[in-house]
């Protein structure tokens, strides 16, 4: 893992509690490096996702790695997540410094030697560019065209996988260098509980696992119910034949996953969280677990979360391969350690779920919208 | 094997309903199974029948019950894999293997597990054997896999 840039105490006081944008001496340069506006040496990022792997993309690292111990090349490199455009996997994105982002596609391990001899010498391999990234102030590559122009991502506003294959997954100081576990800190600096509910109802959020009901309103039902303890659950499970969106989410952003289970469990007051993710998502998992003991290193997870009266705790939970327990009480009785079988509604689970409680469970791209929401939409009282 | 069950138990004190399924998985992950001896062992530990550790277990496709085969062969059962022709390969893999899906042969070489979308789908239809990748299969490449692996044995 990459070496910290920032004290974990410097970080929450002088980035996330800072709602002025007044920043002390070398912090927006410290968080300029982690960004990677500019580079001093080479970074080169392969996408290790699931889907990157199967077309290997592991092979592809190795070999990259060979070439810049042959050739004596200081670089940095990282696996990341898939933006999203699996078909063009292996893909490796490079950014030489004072040049644009190159993200380059079907890299399999035999190519890399002709692809890092391009581009170690200025140019692009124009058969495999995928694009390069508009960021104005760095040269340009010539002949190539712009990724944000793809056809495939011409037409995408990209909320939730924009940061899955620009960073490294399991650095909490890039994705908070990004504007990320902002919106916790504002929720649980600056909002109540309701406040909070009412907020993500009046954004009109709705279900994004085929209910659509209103995200907000069932967490007013949830908070609204009195109980000693509530419970939220995240919906990772997916099984739907030939869908994988909520694993690229998982894969190329899990502190994202994080941030929105611990705003999402505040709002509801919470004290137990749990992430039900689908077993075989064996990289998802790995880099979940791996970021959740950084959150809780850096305070966002645990006791006493930003210095507040707020207790948190997160378990994963890894479904067992019944596609059933998709369904929320199906889902319930699985975390209760019995067989998946739904239960009538109502009661619903937002009233009692879990061992008896009220539970809000939410899919997992349903919550990976909570804190642009709340970043967006919010103003700090 | 690096851990006995006794290990892995002690991961769970207050023996928790909640827990089974991780318990259950943690042994899976350690010997590839759930043997009918730890099935017997997790029921004591948490103090419930076996027969309704088994019960709970069956429910879920992850758990196996036997061994898996020297040969795992890993068949995606997505979309894109279906409208590839994956139905018909996995015909051919349970009449060469002599297996069904889920199960391991008599002579524990080969077994064969239906899994979800790998989400690799244009290298479908996929096969994977012991976390291997094998893309764009037809029955004859397949054929050609099984012979190899078959002809390592002798």
């Amino acid at each position: 893992m990459s070496k910290s840039v920032f004290e974990i105490k410097s970080l929450r006081d002088d980035v996330l509690r800072n709602f002025s944008g007044d920043y002390k001496a070398g912090v927006l340069e410290k968080l300029s490096v982690l960004r990677r506006d500019h580079v001093e040496k080479p970074v080169i990022m392969v996408a290790t996702g699931s889907c990157g792997i199967i077309s290997g993309a592991g092979e592809t690292l190795e070999s990259i790695r060979q070439y810049l111990d042959k050739h004596t090349i200081e670089a940095d490199l990282l696996e990341t997540g898939c933006n999203g455009f699996c078909s063009a996997s292996p893909i490796v994105s490079i950014q030489l410094p004072g040049k644009k982002l190159l993200s380059l596609q079907q890299i399999t391990s035999d190519k890399v030697e002709e692809m890092l001899d391009s581009v170690f010498n200025g140019f692009s391999p124009a058969n495999n560019a995928l694009g390069q990234h508009k960021k104005s102030h760095l040269n340009y590559w010539e002949n190539i065209p712009y990724i944000e122009d793809h056809p495939f991502f011409r037409y995408q506003q990209r909320h939730l996988l924009g940061l899955s294959g620009l960073i490294d997954p399991i650095n909490i100081e890039e994705y908070i260098a990004h504007g990320g576990y902002k919106a916790l800190t504002k929720a649980v600096y600056y909002y109540t509980t309701s406040n909070l509910c009412s907020l993500i109802e009046s954004s009109g959020l709705r279900g994004r696992s085929g209910s659509g009901f209103p995200t907000g309103k069932k967490w007013k039902i949830a908070l609204n119910t009195p109980a000693d303890n509530k419970y939220l659950i995240c919906n990772a499970d997916e099984s739907d034949p030939g869908a994988f969106m909520e694993r690229h989410l998982v894969e190329g952003n899990p502190h994202k996953i994080i941030e929105s289970v611990a705003i999402a469990a505040y709002a509801i007051s919470a004290r137990q969280a749990y992430i039900y993710i689908n077993s075989d998502y064996k990289i998802a998992i790995d880099r979940l677990e791996k970021a959740l003991e950084q959150a809780k290193e850096y305070g966002f997870v645990g006791e006493n979360i930003f210095g507040s009266n707020y207790n948190l705790r997160i378990q994963i939970r890894k479904g067992a391969g019944a596609l059933v327990c998709g369904e929320e009480t199906a889902l319930i009785s699985s975390i209760e350690g019995r067989r998946g079988n739904p239960a009538i509604k109502p009661p619903y689970p937002a009233v009692s779920g879990l061992f008896g409680k009220p539970t809000i469970v939410n899919n997992v791209e349903t919550l990976s919208n909570i804190p642009d929401i709340i970043n967006n939409l919010a103003t700090v009282v | 094997m690096s851990k006995t069950i006794e290990e892995i138990l002690e991961n769970y004190p207050g023996s928790q309903r909640e827990y089974l399924q991780c318990i259950l998985q943690d042994i899976q992950a350690e010997w590839g199974y759930l043997s009918e001896e730890n099935i017997v062992k997790v029921s004591k530990f948490m103090n419930i029948s076996s027969a309704s550790v088994f019960g709970t277990a069956s429910f879920y496709s992850q758990f196996r019950l036997s061994p898996l085969g020297k040969y795992n062969f890993r068949i995606c059962q997505g979309s894109a894999c279906h409208l590839m022709g994956n139905e018909n390969l996995l015909k051919l893999l349970e009449r060469n293997l002599k297996t069904k899906a889920g199960e391991t042969s008599k002579n524990g070489l080969f077994s064969i597990e239906v899994v979800d979308c790998m989400g690799a789908c244009h290298l479908s239809p996929l096969i994977s054997v012991n976390g291997r990748f094998y893309p764009q299969q037809s029955e004859g490449s397949l054929l050609k896999i099984i012979e190899e692996l078959t002809n390592n044995e002798h």
